[in-house]
């Protein structure tokens, strides 16, 4: 090797400083429109103050350095390494061995990027006897489910491999696996207990391709299909991600199917909680009769918690005023929620009433400690990171007896990416989701036509003498009193029924306004829809995955295809899959039409797309829904779902991903009629 | 004997050859024979380039293939009838082909190439031939019976002399582009970009090299060969190619060629475009000579700052993981400004699935011998069919070093 030249300490810390400049530029240019937009709709269309404002900031901080380091790393680490492998791997052993690496590199992806955690969220308010299957797949089986969507991606690596290998064409897959899975989704669909878990299994599809996985395997199958004697074609490395999508559905779908026979049927809340049942709802908790109190209070309602007691008020009451008072059974029956919030969100009137002695608010959860969030995201980090890496080199080095090519660059990728991994997640978590959070509890008032509960405030010393009379243009009587707090006087209608003679106590219940009168919920609907639009849009212009897809778009045709155009059109159709998704939510439209309309325009774009595109397309659906999306959608949903009480947020995140794959066709076939032109408009002359 | 005619086929005018040196001396030692062949380079319209690809499987020789793309001019009228034109860069995905082939049989696999693809309608693609000298294990071959079959008559096509192959390899992103656009402003000929790395500044600094982009993006053109030197000097200029690390010029010899004069798309005006008609007269005339330009003086001042004449360029195609030594071996004998990118081949005979680069590199002539020397130390042309070493001459080259 030859000598290596010294850069003066001046010359060095301008080199550096003009890339790291260039990279961060970038990358606040790519979150910009996210957060200008969440900032304006929260303050000038939601009025709504910010909420930890310095906080936010530093994590949206966070996130675009994050980003950065996280994109260059995959630029100087991953890919390359990744790439390697699948060059190295067809020239050294068959295919056999391709496969099975395949099917542990898709397995392990998997596990290291738990998309589990995710799905929980948007299941969160599921309830056991509304859809018991949906539940404890989630739940009791969440491990089985895991093993099945990596058995899913595995293999869906493997036949990926196996398609470069060969030099088989993608339509062909695609016509045969896609159909399958919808008529698969079809028959389920046509079970009470099948259908719900069609969401969770489309979605499931849509997030187990992370933003490790996604690079580490397009630089895999670019490897393997440059060796392939084929010659041209420009889809080289494309393909795999759709599969990764694909299998993972059908093997949810199929994990359902079985388990299907081992559940008790749906039923009503208070059938579910009635005593005689337990012995029945037990199995949804593994046995456990304490588990199924916990998710009366903390899922159901007080009709359910009644019939948990069976209907025996005394003991009802002494439940309720001992979760007030003893700190061991709050935990017993509340979890790991608070008192407080059980009351501003779950409880009952009557249950208010009972611990009206309680003072409550639905104040925003504190926010968990930087330290905290932080060694939660570097274990995290590590995980999806270096297992994957290790089985890399692992099988370059000692299987293949190969040296990995600029060491000392792999090793500062790996770490640029780690770096990148972590600052991201937590910047995600401090920042981008919790603005994102606040912004989608807000939005439900937009369409709202009632007050909303928001907190009750316990008056003392109340005395109806202080009472007085107001008349509406109408001609109404109404009754008002006059609060002094915070050093103003205002008057507040009077309610008798909250008014405890006794105690001589006032129970002020403070709602919230909806944003615009209950006529104009259609503008409150269109605004949400708009809203939402945005919002996928915008985030899915941060998404590391797809911009490293970007990059490998650009640099397999010679820029012929740019990556802002494929990052652009991309980002448009996620937040068209988006507004579709949310619609299902609002309109409670069924998943199943949804997903077979979207899915069979997809096939017949695809017939007339060119090879080459077709898989570059399919593809990009897979990679949307990363770290920056999924927060932000879930966060969407789960807001109006839990505000429409809609039993979960499933479903979003598949019109997500399948709604790219339709602008990137249509965008494919539109640019290949202006270069038909070219060439058609010589062979006239 | 045989140099006379290497003085004929590369130009009578030209006393010396640095590429006919560097064969000589390794004639005289003997190790490594070198074989005079003629490379054929095809870029093609991507439509085209599955037929092609079929055509040359079937020709039995050892194609290399690298992706590119060809930039157009979209001439579009002002909306609402305001006049004036809108002038857009249009992309088209484009696939060059590299094969070489015994000198003897170039005009037939040029003529049944351009019959098979059209290529003499414009707008679908470029062919042009080189003669140069290849060192590898075994001299090229080719289908002699498939080659007969093919053999057509084509009349109407005339071939161009005095032909010019302009690479430009540039370090800034984008400026592919704008090079891009300057050469169609001139209209020299539809640009052909393709990407590469260049290592040599990198591979000399330590860690902090990953500060500095690898990626080049070359510019390929055709164009008549007096005005070459003048274009040459014109792009230069507009790309800054003065100031350091930007990049740099160098251009190759053309025996016989076809130029893809399809510039402007839409927006015609005349019964026949501007390029019909110098297609036209091109064709009658059989050279180029009568499109001396005379915009393309240039300033005289700066001129032949930066020109070195007298170059070779050398190629090696090797397998990739041989490149980083390879191109070392360039760099501790002074060569640098090595240009690789990625090449797929499709052989008659599958040897194995391998990763291939090709690395482009323009040296002095004095210090062509050297640079052939080592290489052909280190490759691995001895023992097998994979490594390709070429060497052309490139008589001007614009370059400022660093």
């Amino acid at each position: 090797m030859m000598n290596r030249k010294r850069l003066p300490i001046g010359d060095s810390l301008a080199l550096i400083g003009g890339y790291a400049k260039s990279r961060i530029v970038g990358q606040i240019k790519s979150v910009a429109f996210i957060i200008l937009y969440l900032v304006f709709f929260q303050v000038a269309i939601l009025r709504t103050p910010l909420a930890n404002a310095l906080g936010t900031a530093g994590g949206i901080a966070l996130v675009v350095f994050g980003l950065a380091f996280f994109l260059e790393g995959l630029v100087l680490g991953m890919m390359p390494i990744g790439e390697r492998v699948g060059v190295k791997l067809p020239a050294k052993v068959g295919i056999v061995p391709i496969c099975i690496f395949g099917i542990i590199l898709g397995f392990g992806s998997t596990l290291a990027e738990p998309a589990i955690s995710s799905l929980k969220t948007a299941g969160a308010t599921i309830t056991a006897w509304d859809s018991p299957l949906l539940y404890m797949i989630l739940d009791k089986y969440s491990g089985m489910l895991v093993n099945a969507v990596g058995a899913g991606v595995g293999l869906a690596v493997a036949l990926g491999m196996c398609r470069f290998y060969y030099g088989w064409n993608i339509k062909p897959i695609i016509f045969v696996v896609i159909p399958l899975v919808m008529a698969l989704t079809v028959y389920a669909s046509f079970n009470v207990n099948l259908s719900k878990i069609i969401g969770l299994a489309w979605d499931c599809g849509a997030v187990t391709t992370g933003a490790v996985t996604v690079p580490l395997v397009l630089a895999l199958g670019i490897g393997v299909s440059r060796t392939a004697n084929k010659g041209s074609g420009n889809d080289g490395g494309f393909g795999i991600i759709m599969l990764a999508s694909a299998f993972p559905i059908a093997a949810v779908l199929g994990l359902g199917l079985y388990l299907n026979t081992l559940i008790p049927a749906a039923t009503t809340e208070e059938v579910f909680f009635a005593p005689e049942n337990k012995a029945v709802s037990a199995q949804l908790f593994n046995g456990n009769e304490a588990m199924i109190a916990e998710h009366a209070f903390t899922h159901g309602s007080e009709k359910g918690r009644r019939a948990l007691f069976g209907n025996d008020s005394a003991k009802f009451n002494q439940t309720i005023l001992a979760i007030a008072n003893d700190e061991s059974v709050c935990r017993q029956y509340l979890g790991n929620q608070t008192l407080q919030d059980w009351l501003a969100h779950r409880a009952g009137d009557y249950e208010r009433g009972l611990l009206s002695s309680v003072e409550i608010s639905s104040e925003a959860p504190v926010t968990e400690p930087l330290s905290k969030t932080l060694k939660e995201e570097t274990a995290g980090g590590l995980r999806a990171v270096i297992p994957l890496t290790l089985l890399l080199i692992l099988v370059l080095t000692l299987f293949l007896r190969e040296k990995i090519r600029n060491k000392d660059e792999v090793a500062l990728g790996l770490g640029f990416t780690l770096i990148g991994m972590i600052l991201l997640t937590s910047g995600i978590k401090l920042g981008l989701g919790s603005l994102g959070g606040e912004v989608g509890a807000q939005l439900p008032k937009a369409f709202a036509s009632e007050e909303k509960f928001v907190e009750q405030v316990v008056i003392n010393n109340f005395d109806s003498t202080m009472l007085y009379s107001g008349i509406s243009p109408e001609g109404e009587n109404l009754t008002f009193f006059n609060l002094y707090e915070n050093g103003q006087v205002k008057p507040v209608e009077y309610n008798p029924d909250y008014y405890d003679s006794e105690k001589h106590t006032y129970t002020q219940i403070i709602t919230e306004k909806p944003l615009f009168n209950s006529q104009l919920s259609v503008l409150g609907i269109v605004l949400v829809l708009l809203f939402a639009f945005g919002l996928g849009y915008g985030a899915t212009l941060a998404e590391p995955a797809l911009n490293a897809l970007g990059i490998t778009v650009e640099d397999l045709t010679v820029g012929a295809i740019k990556r802002k155009q494929i990052v652009q059109v991309v980002s448009v159709g996620v937040g068209m899959g988006i507004v579709l998704g949310l619609s299902r939510i609002l309109f409670d439209l069924p998943l199943v039409w949804l997903i077979i309309i979207s899915y069979g325009l997809l096939l017949i774009l695809t017939i007339f797309s060119e090879d080459g595109f077709a898989s570059i397309a399919w593809d990009s659906g897979g990679v949307t829904t990363g770290p920056v999306t999924v927060p932000l959608v879930l966060a969407l949903g789960l807001g109006i779902g839990g505000a429409l009480n809609i039993s979960d947020g499933f479903g979003i995140l598949a019109m997500a991903s399948a709604w790219p794959i339709i602008t990137v066709l249509v965008f494919g076939i539109f640019t290949r009629l202006k270069q038909r032109k070219t060439l058609k408009t010589n062979n006239n002359e | 004997m045989n140099d006379n005619i290497e003085m004929e086929k590369t130009g009578k005018n030209r006393a010396f050859s640095p590429s006919r040196t560097v064969w000589r001396t390794q004639m005289a030692k003997g190790i490594y024979t070198p074989h005079r062949v003629s490379l054929i380079t095809c870029m093609i319209n991507n439509d085209l380039s599955a037929l092609l690809q079929d055509f040359l499987t079937q020709l039995e020789v050892d194609t290399y293939i690298e992706q590119a793309r060809n930039v157009r001019e979209l001439v579009k009228p002002l909306p609402f009838g305001i006049p004036g034109d809108t002038v857009q860069l249009r992309s088209t995905p484009s696939t060059i082909f590299r094969f070489t082939v015994p000198r003897e049989n170039v005009k037939d696999t040029i003529n049944a190439i351009i019959a098979l693809a059209g290529l003499n309608v414009p707008g679908r693609g470029t062919i042009f031939s080189q003669d140069l000298m290849e060192f590898s294990n075994q001299p090229p071959t080719i289908n002699l019976a498939f080659l007969e079959s093919k053999k057509v008559d084509n009349e109407d096509v005339t071939l161009l002399n005095h032909l010019s192959y302009m690479i430009c390899v540039l370090s800034e992103n984008g400026e592919g582009d704008n090079l891009a656009k300057n050469a169609l402003d001139l209209g020299i000929c539809v640009p052909q970009l393709t990407n590469a790395t260049g290592n040599d500044i990198r591979d000399q600094l330590g860690l902090i090299r990953v500060t500095i982009p690898a990626e080049k993006e070359i510019v390929h053109l055709i164009m008549p060969e007096q005005d070459s030197s003048s274009i040459a000097q014109l792009l230069a200029e507009q790309a800054k190619l003065d100031r350091p690390g930007r990049g740099f010029i160098y251009q190759t010899p053309i025996t016989v060629g076809l130029i893809d004069t399809y510039m402007k798309v839409g927006g015609q005006k005349f019964a026949a475009s501007m390029e019909q008609v110098i297609a036209a007269i091109d064709s009658l005339k059989g050279n180029t000579n009568w499109r001396r330009r005379l915009d393309a003086e240039g300033s005289a001042d700066s001129r032949n700052a930066c020109v070195h004449s007298d170059n070779c360029e050398v190629t090696i195609i090797s397998d990739e993981d041989r490149i980083d030594d390879l191109r070392a071996t360039c760099l501790n004998v002074g060569a640098t400004g090595a240009t690789t990118s990625r090449v797929t081949r499709i052989s008659a005979s599958d040897r194995g699935k391998l990763s291939l680069v090709r690395s482009a590199v323009s040296i002095p002539a004095a210090m062509a011998d050297t640079v052939v020397d080592s290489l052909l130390q280190i490759s691995t042309i001895d023992k097998e069919n994979v490594d390709k070493i070429k060497v052309l001459d490139s008589p001007s080259t614009y370059v400022r070093s660093l």
